[in-house]
This record gives C-alpha cells, sequence and structure tokens, in this order.
C-alpha cells in the first residue's frame, strides 16, 4: 500500500486517488493543453508530505478526502475521482478543507518543471545560471 | 561550569554589525572572539539551487523565526503588533536573507529634533560617518549611479543594477508625474568585486544568494576578518552577560553547540544581536548591579522599538515585464516624499522602493489573496493575466520613537534553553497611518502613470519587521540613553552596543548600511582611545 505517514497521520493509496481527483479539480488540465492537470502531473505525493509538516494539516486532509469520497459516493454512486469535472468541482467547493489544501497544491504544483516549461520559463533552478535582462531599449535619466 | 579562556574583545552575533566591527578591530592583534547562535550557511545548501526555492520561503527561510522554527532560532512574542519581527540567525545574520538595498541616511535624517522639532537628534552626524559609509561601499561591494542630488556626493565603487524592461516601465511612470527617482544603492555586484562573481539576475535575493554576489556578510567581512585572525565560535547562544563587583562586564553565560552551559571572559563584550536580541540579552541579565537588566539604569533598554512601516502597493500591466529577472528587491527608489510637508498632515516622510515582479508560486498566492486567482476551470487564464505582468513597490516610512513601543521579556514565551523569548508591544501611531494612507495613494498615482491597469494595496504589509531599531539608543545624556556616542553604554565602560538598537531615529531608508558604518564609526573610536577605553 502507498502511504505518505506524518505525525502518526497516513493517506492510504485510495486517499490518495482521491486527492488526485481533487488537484484535478483544483488545477485542471488547460483548454489548450499547455498545462497539465495538478493530479496527472502526480503532485498528490508531494502535497501530502507538505501538508505533513504544517501541524494538523494532513489529519484534516485526510478527514476531508474521506468525507468528500464518502458524499460523492453517498450522492452520485461514484467514487470522488470518478466524477466528470463539473460534479466534482460542485462537490469540491462544499468542503472546508480546500483553503489550506489549495495554497499546498499551488506550492507543489508551479515548481514542477513541465508547469515552469508551460509558463514560458526554462525548467531549472534560478542558480547557477541565473538569467539575461534584455535591454529595456533607451533607459531614462533618472530625475533628480 | 567550563570556563574558556580569556579573550580581549567579545562580540556577540556575527551579523552586519559585528563583521564589520572585527574586521576594523583585528588590525590591533587583540583577541578577538564572535560567538553566534546560528551557523555558516553553505552557498550549495541555499534554495536558490533547487526548483523549489520559492516553497522554501515559507519555511525553512521564511522571515520569521516562529515559522522558520529552526533549532537556531529563538521564538519572538510579537502576537500583539500589526508588524511581525523578521530576522535570521546565522554567520551573516539577517543580510543572508536581506534586500541589499543598501542607501545611507540623509544628512538631516540625523538631526531630526532640530529639523523637524520631534524624535531627537543625533550624537553623530552624517559628516563624521561619511567616511565610513564610503569604506562599507568597498567592504560590501555597493553598485549605483553618483550624482543623487538627495545626498552629498558619494563615491561607490560598482555601476548600477540594471533597470530592466520592469524598472524602465516603472521610471516612466515617476517621471510623467515629474517626481524624483534614482537607480538604487545596491549592495549586489554588478561586476566581479574582490574575489567575488558577478550578480547573475537569478533573483532570489531573499532566500540568500548562491553566488556570491549579494554582499551578506559572511561572503564580504568575515573572511578578511578570519584572516586577520578574528575567532568566530558557531551554534552558541548567550544566556547572559556576567558582572564583576565592579560592576564592569566580565564575560557571557552561553550553551555550546551540544547544549553544554559554558563560561566565556572577556575585558571587553560587545553585543551585535539586532533591536531585539540585544535588548533580550540585557534584560535577561540582572544582577545585585543592574536589578532591571544590565546597563538599565535609564530605563530606556528595549524601549523606543522603531520598524520601517512598510506599504506595498502592486500593479498589474497588459505586458510582460521580466519582473523574475534581477535583484528582487534591488532596482530604483524615489524620495519625493521624503522631507516634511506637514499639508500632508503628518510629520517626516517615505522612500518609495521599486520592487521586481514575482516568481510562480508568488505570484499566485499573492493572487489568490487578492481574490484574482481561482481554482478551477479559470484558474489558468488568471495565472497568465498575472505570472510576469506584476510589479510595483514599496513605501518605507520613517517611524518615530516612542517609549511604549518596546521589546519586554515574555513572562511565560521561552526558547529550548528557557531563556525567556522576547515580547513586543508595538502600536502604529496616528503619525505612521497618515503616512501609510499617503504613500498608498501616491503609490497608485504612479503605477498608473506606468500604465497598471489594476493597483492593490497591503498595508501595513505584516511580515515586514526587518528594521529593528532604537531599544538601546545612544546619546550623550545617560539619562535619556543607553550608550553614549561612541557605542559604550553610560553604565558599563566595557560593553558596546553596535546593533540598530543604538539608532536614535529611523529614517526612512533600509538601516543595514547605516548599522555598520556606525560599526566601523565605533570601532575606529575603540581603537584611538585604547589607552583610556573604560575611563
Amino acid at each position: 500500500m502507498r502511504t505518505v505517514d506524518r505525525s502518526n497521520v497516513a493517506l492510504s493509496a485510495e486517499d490518495l486517488d482521491v486527492l488526485a481527483g481533487v488537484l484535478d479539480t483544483l488545477i485542471p488540465p488547460s483548454d489548450d493543453g499547455r498545462f497539465p492537470g495538478a493530479g496527472a502531473l502526480g503532485c498528490a505525493r508531494q502535497v501530502a508530505e507538505n501538508c505533513g509538516r504544517v501541524p494538523g494539516l494532513l489529519e484534516l486532509l485526510r478527514s476531508g478526502l474521506r468525507e468528500l469520497n464518502h458524499s460523492s459516493v453517498a450522492r452520485r454512486g461514484e467514487p470522488f475521482h470518478c466524477l466528470p469535472p463539473d460534479a466534482r468541482e460542485q462537490l469540491l467547493a462544499e468542503q472546508s478543507f480546500v483553503f489550506p489544501l489549495v495554497i499546498q497544491a499551488y506550492i507543489a504544483y508551479y515548481q514542477h518543471p513541465a508547469v515552469l516549461e508551460a509558463l514560458g520559463l526554462e525548467p531549472r533552478p534560478p542558480h547557477p545560471l541565473g538569467y539575461r535582462m534584455s535591454d529595456p531599449g533607451k533607459e531614462p535619466a533618472p530625475n533628480a | 561550569m567550563a570556563r574558556d579562556e580569556t579573550v580581549d574583545v567579545l562580540i556577540v552575533g556575527a551579523g552586519a554589525s559585528a563583521a564589520a566591527l572585527a574586521w576594523s578591530l583585528a588590525e590591533t592583534k587583540m583577541q578577538i572572539l564572535c560567538i553566534e547562535q546560528g551557523d555558516w550557511v553553505r552557498p550549495q545548501d541555499l534554495p536558490g539551487n533547487d526548483l523549489d526555492w520559492e516553497a522554501r520561503h515559507l519555511t525553512d527561510f521564511h522571515f520569521s523565526p516562529n515559522v522558520r522554527r529552526r533549532p537556531e532560532d529563538y521564538p519572538v512574542n510579537d502576537s500583539a503588533s500589526p508588524i511581525q519581527v523578521s530576522m535570521f540567525n546565522a554567520v551573516g545574520g539577517s543580510t543572508i536573507l536581506y534586500a541589499a538595498h543598501f542607501p545611507r541616511f540623509r544628512p538631516d535624517d540625523f538631526r531630526v529634533r532640530s529639523v523637524d522639532g520631534v524624535g531627537e537628534d543625533w550624537p553623530v552626524d552624517y559628516e563624521t560617518l561619511a567616511p565610513f559609509y564610503d569604506l562599507n561601499a568597498e567592504m560590501m561591494g555597493v553598485s549605483g549611479l553618483p550624482g543623487d542630488p538627495a545626498y552629498p556626493p558619494k563615491q561607490l565603487p560598482l555601476p548600477p543594477v540594471p533597470l530592466g524592461k520592469l524598472g524602465a516601465k516603472l521610471a516612466a511612470g515617476f517621471e510623467r508625474l515629474g517626481w524624483h527617482w534614482w537607480p538604487s544603492d545596491s549592495a549586489i555586484i554588478t561586476q566581479n568585486y574582490r574575489g567575488r562573481a558577478a550578480c547573475v539576475n537569478a533573483g532570489t535575493c531573499l532566500v540568500g544568494c548562491p553566488q556570491g554576489a549579494k554582499g551578506s556578510v559572511d561572503v564580504t567581512y568575515w573572511p578578511e576578518a578570519l584572516r586577520r585572525g578574528v575567532r568566530l565560535r558557531t551554534r552558541c547562544r548567550v544566556r547572559e552577560v556576567t558582572v564583576n563587583e565592579q560592576g564592569m562586564a566580565s564575560g557571557v553565560v552561553y550553551y555550546d553547540a551540544e547544549g553544554k552551559e559554558r563560561y566565556q571572559p572577556a575585558h571587553v563584550v560587545v553585543l551585535a544581536c539586532n533591536g531585539i536580541g540585544t535588548p533580550r540579552l540585557l534584560l535577561a541579565s540582572r544582577s545585585k548591579h543592574f536589578p532591571d537588566g544590565l546597563a538599565n539604569r535609564s530605563g530606556l533598554v528595549g524601549k523606543n522599538l522603531m520598524f520601517h512601516p512598510y506599504a506595498m502597493v502592486m500593479g498589474v500591466f497588459d505586458e510582460p515585464l521580466e519582473g523574475y529577472k534581477g535583484p528582487t528587491g534591488c532596482c530604483i527608489m524615489s524620495q519625493e516624499f521624503y522631507r516634511t510637508d506637514l499639508r500632508r498632515g503628518f510629520v517626516r516622510g517615505y522612500s518609495f522602493e521599486i520592487l521586481r515582479g514575482f516568481g510562480p508560486i508568488s505570484t499566485v498566492l499573492w493572487g489568490m489573496q487578492q481574490g484574482l486567482v481561482p481554482w478551477g476551470r479559470n484558474h489558468h487564464r488568471a495565472v497568465e493575466e498575472l505570472f510576469d505582468h506584476v510589479a510595483g513597490m514599496v513605501a518605507i516610512c520613517e517611524d518615530l520613537p516612542e517609549e511604549t513601543n518596546c521589546v519586554t521579556l515574555d513572562p511565560e514565551l521561552r526558547d529550548e534553553h528557557g531563556i525567556p523569548a522576547p515580547r513586543i508591544h508595538y502600536r502604529l501611531s496616528e503619525n505612521s497611518q497618515r503616512m501609510l494612507a499617503h504613500a498608498v495613494d501616491r503609490a497608485r498615482e504612479v503605477l498608473e502613470a506606468a500604465g497598471a491597469r489594476e493597483t492593490f494595496v497591503q498595508s501595513p504589509l505584516p511580515f515586514a519587521g526587518w528594521h529593528l531599531m532604537g531599544t538601546a539608543r545612544m546619546g550623550r545624556d545617560p539619562h535619556t540613553s543607553v550608550v553614549n556616542e561612541w557605542g559604550r553604554c553610560h553604565d558599563v565602560k566595557n560593553l558596546f552596543i553596535i546593533d540598530g538598537s543604538i539608532f536614535v531615529t529611523s529614517a526612512a531608508v533600509n538601516p543595514t548600511n547605516t548599522i555598520q558604518a556606525l560599526a566601523l564609526y565605533i570601532a575606529d573610536q575603540m581603537k584611538r582611545r585604547l589607552a583610556n577605553l573604560f575611563d
């Protein structure tokens, strides 16, 4: 079983599947296909690890994911990650754990090389190469 | 308790002021030891080498020790303050994370009482410090453009940092309004300099500079001080400064890297622990001679705490600005609203410092905070409209000294060694609130003049307590100051303070250059007075 365990709280394989579905709902693939969905990109494990570093957050996430999936099965007859995007978005909007989770989702997603490339950046850390700055043309003279 | 060998000069803290003073005093060949609670930060361990560099600014390289919670950090109870304390504990101190925006104080900043009838005048003036500003510029490697009429003539060793598209765009806004602007003096080397490699515009200044181009003192003063024979002992946390029967400082009790309690005797003790750490240590050092805390007969230790209240105003522009490139906090600055104009409804004034843009994570989190970035189907469109399209500035406001703004010892909160944590009592004055409001309006005006289609404000900026000043201020009168005009405590003639604690007023510019110029000046005074230092 795949698990992420910090502070005696573990996410099961099923939790991670639901989490991937949640991430694909928070950050879905872009219409033009340039940006992948956060779940499909494989951010779930890192999000879970990051949540494990914030006191109480992984526990909140685990209970939130289980409640969400339970609600999905009860109301729609399918696990959350199997629902169509509109239905996932609607269900997720009712959940209180979304706010702290979305911060962790953004942090994991926007450091991924594929996302940096989609943003037009080189998929590498800033150092050691740094960046060449464009010449802005004629620079204004300082104003005294 | 284990007792170390007596040294001539013991410096507590290894940040901006300590490094400068240690380097300067080293030529005397005295035995100089510096002890620091943090450790060296290796360039290869800095976040800028990895893709998660922005994420680490939110965790182990956060400005706040309360968020960072590294073993070398101590907690600060700033829960009742609108501005949270920011600092870093390491060899290099907060210069590891600072932006290296490096202006000098202006001559009038040392004569606030005479000029505007508020605060106090300093017992030193610009002319006295000018040679030490010059020396510091050489040692730190300061880049800038001479000729700013806001200052007396000054020489800087390196040409200014590039404006880039972003800087040129905002400068045009100032031009349209006819307001003062000038390329920032920056402790960032724009060319190879004294064995250090030039800035590569990586934009990671606020989580440290693996290139070593940013002038943090671990790469400027410390290597030269160590070559001159100064010793530096890391991961040692001082618990108290001890005094002898004559009421003179005799050394410090500290916890070494293994947590063992030790005693380090010294003939001279120098405190360089910043405007929070220094009063904390003095107040924790009680004895029969000093029941209210060491060197505190004036009752002013910990009082008159000054931050610089900051407002951050950002604009969203239609065109890409390449804002993720270049020195994060160094671009251009404006002192259009620096001097008192009572028609504005407040005394003294503020500077604008133009910021570069944000990296991807910072853009998205900032956008979320402003309500601009939703999750779900519209997420990508919102992010693409923001990323590399955001630029703006901070207004750095002069804070005036008030005794009610202070540092005390928390009755409950303690660090891991049981030393009481500092507690911050701070409120924004009416004057500061009016100044912030004025600055926000003017910042919006200049951003719109530069072409911003929307502007967004954070005022006061919460995690902006970078500048910690005034809590052991200097002066000639022992009843109204803690140290004299050359940094020696009035009450303890072999105890010196050299960090931002000794500031009398705050000016409206970043303080590090002035902290270091003062440290070099104090070192110079000590050298000149060695024969009768304690008279």
